[in-house]
């Protein structure tokens, strides 16, 4: 009696688990196109997943190649293609993760350029009741924890710092500011109340529901940000990657960056 | 606070809040027989089990604005979030497990007709734990102490989704680590993974040498 | 007059329920029975050690045990000084550490004190006193236990086999100790053994306990002797037991005089003359003789009537032809006690005993021992 009871209770674990797969399913993946054969891998900074992901379908007909994408901070990125190359295009929010990994040889040059730039812009809560005309006014007692993506690494965070520096608010609020591993983190940790305001891309506040904007950093004010993209060398899917980077700079994509509230420099003939 | 202090600091509170209730938790399941003990048992293996940022995850869902410890609900900020308090609770809901395991089985090894023996002497259950069941099970009760000391130690995903890295706050060993590989300061990290790994040693040795069985006298 | 002990307890065991009635006003109570038989269960049922007892126990005007008025006094309100077969000291500490483990319910329980230091001297532990228990051999942990219930101020003394693990010779020597506890502390006692001379050494009154039932219940001396009880007796070793007082002893032999008249000649073992002693000889240990013996080595020739004639399976009178041994209860002059000797059933045919014949009881000097001096 005791036996068997127990078997039946340990036979349930596998059902458990079935169910609990089901559930959690394959992530969206996007309906297998005919004519795909080739797969690149593409190594992504974390601000680009809503809108590389919207584009992924159109992308992969045109280019004929499957995408497979690994977001992340870039410098975490940028770390790993250095460890094991096994990324086909990296696409970093600033230049100086890209200078970091030509400088290891990894890059190929002539697929190389300045794709988009983005603005900074402060998050609150939804329900929050700050306000910001300045950035001085981050200094305020009400604004007890500040997110940001680490400011040390990662191009999100150097950026925000960089434009706080820039405006003399960065020494009274540097012991307020919270560190995330990258830039969505900091937002989620904005949406979840844990902070009180935080730093992201204008881009990153506009898929969240449960933030908004509470100033928008003006070009001037802020430093330059630019979003780097190449295709890596040694890698044997060099055409289909050279393909991709030509598209994100054609007319579908840049279309699709702006909507999400990227900017796309006029092109250099 | 360098990241050792801090390390020290969270861990150490840790060990000294999770030890009461982990030991009484282990006297309980290691001599009650009652309902609900399996469900007890289960809740409190949990945290050794489950990820780590699953259970950070809960906790920040818990004790932030919206969820039900958040300062909404409960009309006072716990102040737990980003602070290394919170840490404290990350790292010391991950450690408790291990508290529990190791406590019941230093009381497991009590013969309870001792403490029967005691209570026929005239002592009642609180002064038969104290005299006769702690004594004998001091030893693996250190070793469920050094355990949790280390467990809190070394604990990172719990520890940095609910009190961030923090440097100086809440910038503990792991999450020091983990920010200068981020950055690529290579010599900085291994020079704290030296620090973690002598600090592990150190606990792990002695905790091998307390739980080693004394040879038995004849 | 209300009985000073009342016990009665049912207890699902694993073979069997035990099931007691008792009540006693005797200072000194046995509990005879095999191994099995649901002693350590009633002692420790007494003692509040068993969750499953129900029934009634009442101990000196004190109700420590009422299923029907759900009064279940806890182990630490019962007062009970509790001695288990195999000591349960306290490793951690020493052995006076041990002894005065009970020392606090001693002082509040306002019971006439037993002092730790007399204990110690009683028992002759004085020098072990600083010694880790884990050190000491079978007959010191009794010692050291017996110590320890003493002086926690036990208003009932439980002993669960207190001789039990211990050897024969050292067994001889533990049972002084106890004799001594109950002349010098007098506390309430209730010996559980499945030895007949312990019991009747030690016990006014005995309770024969059998797969959880009673069996018998009376005194020693004549439970013991009882047809139905003494194969039982006879398994765990019986002996017949004489007291007596010392009136001769010389470097190899001491005489005892039994009653006045009656003497007999024991091996001495350092005896001195205006002693009394208890001595004991074996049933098997009896040789009869029908006829006046001349001419033996035997020092002790006993004459008497014979009172009862048992053998196994059969009843009184008829000898069986394939009987093994026989008992021969003998009556000898004005001692109390029948003696009990056995002889095979060839042996009876042969000398055609019958009870109200005339009889020689014959014994080695060797063969009466001194289990104890008072």
């Amino acid at each position: 009696m005791n036996l068997s009871r127990r078997v039946r209770a340990a036979a349930a674990f596998p059902g458990i688990l079935a169910l609990a797969l089901a559930w959690a399913g394959p992530s969206s993946a996007p309906a297998a196109t005919p004519a795909a054969r080739a797969e690149i891998a593409v190594y992504a900074a974390a601000s680009l997943r809503d809108v590389l992901q919207e584009l992924t379908p159109a992308c992969e007909k045109a280019i004929e190649a499957r995408l497979v994408f690994n977001f992340g901070a870039s410098n975490d990125l940028a770390r790993q293609i250095e460890a094991a190359n096994k990324a086909d295009v990296f696409l970093s929010a600033d230049e100086t993760w890209m200078d970091h990994v030509a400088r290891a040889g990894l890059v190929d040059a002539a697929s190389r350029r300045s794709l988009l730039s983005n603005r900074l812009v402060v998050v609150g809560a939804s329900d929050s009741s700050l306000t910001i005309a300045a950035p001085s006014d981050l200094k305020s007692a009400a604004v007890r924890r500040l997110a940001l993506a680490n400011p040390e690494a990662v191009p999100a965070g150097k950026y925000a710092k960089a434009w706080l520096e820039k405006t003399g608010a960065w020494t009274p609020v540097a012991d307020r500011v919270v560190p995330f591993p990258d830039v969505r983190a900091a937002l989620a940790a904005v949406e979840s109340g844990g902070v009180e305001a935080g730093i992201v891309y204008r881009t990153d506040a506009a898929i969240s529901t449960k933030v908004k904007v509470l100033y928008e950093v003006p070009a001037a004010d802020g430093p330059k940000i630019s979003y780097a993209v190449a295709a890596l060398k040694d890698r044997p899917q060099a055409a289909a990657a050279r393909r991709f980077v030509s598209w994100l700079a054609g007319p579908e994509a840049t279309a699709a960056f702006e909507r999400s509230g990227f900017i796309v420099p006029a092109q250099a003939p | 606070m360098s990241p050792l202090l801090i390390s020290l600091k969270v861990a150490g509170w840790v060990t000294v809040l999770i030890l009461p209730p982990g030991v009484l938790l282990g006297l309980l399941l290691a001599r009650g027989g009652f309902r609900g003990k399996s469900l007890i048992e289960t809740a409190a293996t949990l945290p050794l089990v489950l990820p780590p940022t699953a259970v950070g995850y809960l906790l920040l869902r818990l004790l932030g604005r919206y969820g039900p410890l958040g300062e909404p609900s409960l009309g006072f900020d716990l102040d737990l979030l980003f602070t290394w308090k919170g840490a404290v609770l990350a790292s010391g809901v991950m450690a408790l497990p291990l508290v529990v395991r190791t406590a019941r089985v230093a009381f497991e090894e009590v013969d309870p007709r001792l403490e029967g023996m005691a209570r026929t002497l005239g002592l009642g259950r609180v002064r038969t734990f104290v005299e006769i069941t702690l004594p004998l099970a001091r030893r693996g009760l250190l070793a469920a102490a050094i355990l949790g000391f280390s467990r809190a130690l070394g604990e990172f995903g719990a520890t940095v989704i609910v009190a961030g890295s923090i440097p100086g706050r809440t910038q503990t060993l792991a999450l020091a680590i983990f920010n200068d590989m981020q950055i690529g300061h290579d010599s900085e990290a291994m020079a704290l993974v030296a620090v973690t790994v002598a600090l592990a040693f150190a606990a792990v040795f002695t905790v091998e040498i307390l739980l080693r069985k004394r040879p038995d006298v004849a | 007059m209300t009985p000073w002990l009342l016990v009665d307890i049912n207890l699902p065991l694993d073979r069997f329920t035990l099931s007691v009635k008792w009540e006693t006003s005797g200072p000194a109570l046995g509990i005879f029975g095999p191994s099995g038989a649901g002693k350590t269960s009633i002692l420790e049922s007494i003692a509040g050690l068993r969750r499953g007892a129900r029934g009634t126990v009442r101990v000196g005007g004190e109700t420590w045990l009422d299923s029907a008025r759900g009064i279940v006094r806890p182990p630490e309100g019962r007062g009970v000084g509790y001695v288990p077969q195999d000591a349960l000291l306290f490793p951690h500490r020493d052995v006076l550490g041990n002894i005065l483990s009970g020392s606090g319910r001693a002082r509040r329980s306002g019971a006439p004190r037993v002092d730790p230091e007399r204990a110690l001297e009683v028992l002759e532990l004085r020098d072990l006193r600083h010694r880790d228990v884990s050190g000491l051999s079978g007959g010191e942990r009794q010692r050291v236990a017996l110590g320890r219930a003493l002086c926690s101020g036990p208003a009932l003394l439980l002993l669960d086999e207190p001789l039990g693990s211990l050897d024969q010779p050292l067994r001889r020597r533990i049972l002084p100790y106890l004799l001594r506890i109950q002349e010098e502390f007098a506390v309430p006692t209730i010996y559980v053994s499945h030895e007949a001379t312990e019991v009747t050494l030690l016990c006014r009154e005995v309770l024969v306990l059998e797969a959880g039932r009673e069996a018998a219940r009376g005194r020693p001396e004549e439970v013991f002797i009882d047809r139905a009880i003494f194969p039982m007796a006879r398994a765990g070793g019986f002996e017949n037991i004489l007291t007596g007082r010392v009136v001769e002893a010389s470097r190899s032999v001491a005489t005892v005089e039994l009653e006045p008249g009656t003497r007999v000649t024991v091996a001495a073992q350092g005896q001195s003359v205006g002693q009394d002693v208890i001595v004991a000889a074996r049933a098997e240990d009896l040789i009869l003789a029908v006829h006046p013996p001349t001419g033996l080595s035997a020092q002790n020739i006993l004459v008497g009537e014979i009172r009862e004639i048992r053998q196994p399976g059969g009843g009184d009178g008829g000898i069986d032809e394939d009987g093994g041994q026989v008992v021969v209860v003998v009556r000898v002059g004005r001692l109390g006690v029948p003696l009990l000797a056995t002889v095979t059933a060839q042996a009876c045919r042969q000398l055609a005993l019958a009870p109200g014949g005339r009889v020689h009881l014959v014994c080695k000097a060797n063969s009466l021992h001194v289990l104890a001096t008072r």
